[in-house]
């Protein structure tokens, strides 16, 4: 054997996926050649240090964050939102499922009514001449607001029923409670 | 088809949990590349995403007749980090083993030090080290090799070189290896 035939070998020989006179062929090379006797030393010293090296595992968060990074879901949502029959449309609309956002928009919506309920209080004590086209347009004005107040208590109560449903747990934070107090 | 290719099939008509089943059956491999190639947990983390996020923009591509998923994926993992690695070269600091072989000399007149000083030198530290000091070309070979168990075929599609070239570059890389573990005084 010539020792560019060692080398071309010398992975298989060490994977010893050789024939058994292959092997040996290999092995009485080295016996009697000190360059290829040292590569083969060589490679089984770097292979014994690999072997006993840990495996190099990823963070466990990481699977997480591609998911979020790619298709913008959390991970094991995917399942349940991008998987079915809506595919990818399901996983865009998920995160408007989601109880922080829901929570979020209720906090949005008793922000409004609480506006517009101070807003028509206001407006409710200003005096203004009797008769005059402001008042009826003042008036008009007082009217969609107290509408608009009642049907934004409606859907906050609505988002907070959602919410509950989606956690099972009670809504937290002020959301619950001032709104039927106030109006 | 196998089993990867019909996952991208599945997540090109817009099934999301066939990304994730993709994503959770190769994170590891494309991690343990990514770590081994640079040496640095937060470096093989941000390329990792960087990996996927490439994939995914470009799935559309993937031809499962001129190769298995794997192969596709670990073309693109190499690519990334070869730029990363020509992006980087030039902040690289002074080679660390040169600043341990300084070290060694200074220390080797007191006593022995240095040989207690090589025991206690965690063996993983160590590796990492030499594998990092290798050339681009050996190291991918010897990561994809000896670190993630790739078949030579498979390295050798993934690199676009032939079979044996794969197993010469394995060959020198681990000569490579064991010559700088053993000055860094690890032995088997």
């Amino acid at each position: 054997m010539k020792c560019f035939e060692f080398s071309d070998r010398l992975c298989d020989f060490l994977d010893r996926t050789l024939a058994v006179e292959d092997e040996r062929a290999m092995e009485a090379h080295a016996a009697g050649c000190t360059r290829c006797a040292d590569e083969l030393e060589d490679c089984r010293l770097a292979l014994g240090v690999i072997a006993e090296a840990p495996a190099i595992e990823p963070p466990p968060q990481l699977i997480a964050e591609i998911i979020h990074e790619t298709i913008g879901v959390p991970s094991g949502a995917v399942e349940t939102a991008g998987g079915g029959r809506w595919g990818f449309l399901g996983a865009l609309f998920h995160p408007f499922g989601q109880p922080r956002f829901v929570m979020g928009m209720a906090m949005t919506m008793l922000s409004f009514s609480m506006f517009t309920l101070y807003g028509q209080r206001a407006i409710d004590e200003w005096q203004a001449p009797q008769g005059s086209p402001t008042v009826a347009l003042v008036e008009r004005f007082s009217a969609k607001v107290a509408g608009l107040w009642d049907r934004a208590g409606e859907m906050t109560d609505s988002a907070i029923t959602f919410y509950e449903m989606q956690t099972g747990e009670a809504a937290p934070g002020p959301a619950a409670e001032p709104v039927e107090g106030e109006r | 088809m196998d089993h990867d290719s019909d996952l991208v099939e599945r997540c090109l008509e817009g099934g999301g949990g066939a990304w994730e089943q993709l994503v959770r059956a190769h994170t590891r491999l494309v991690y343990g590349a990514c770590y081994r190639f640079t040496g640095r947990a937060d470096e093989a983390h941000d390329l990792t995403q960087e990996v996927f996020i490439r994939v995914f923009r470009s799935l559309h591509t993937f031809n499962p007749e001129s190769g298995a998923f794997r192969t596709w994926l670990i073309r693109l993992t190499r690519n990334l980090l070869i730029d990363h690695y020509r992006k980087n070269k030039k902040h690289q600091a002074v080679d660390p083993l040169d600043d341990q072989m300084y070290a060694l000399e200074e220390t080797s007149g007191l006593g022995g030090q240095a040989d207690r000083l090589l025991r206690r030198r965690e063996a993983k530290e160590a590796l990492q080290s030499a594998v990092s000091q290798l050339s681009p070309e050996l190291r991918e070979a010897v990561i994809l090799r000896d670190f993630q168990e790739m078949e030579y075929r498979e390295i050798g599609e993934s690199l676009g070189i032939p079979e044996g070239t794969v197993k010469s570059r394995i060959n020198r890389g681990r000569r490579e290896l064991a010559r700088r573990l053993r000055a860094m005084g690890v032995s088997a």
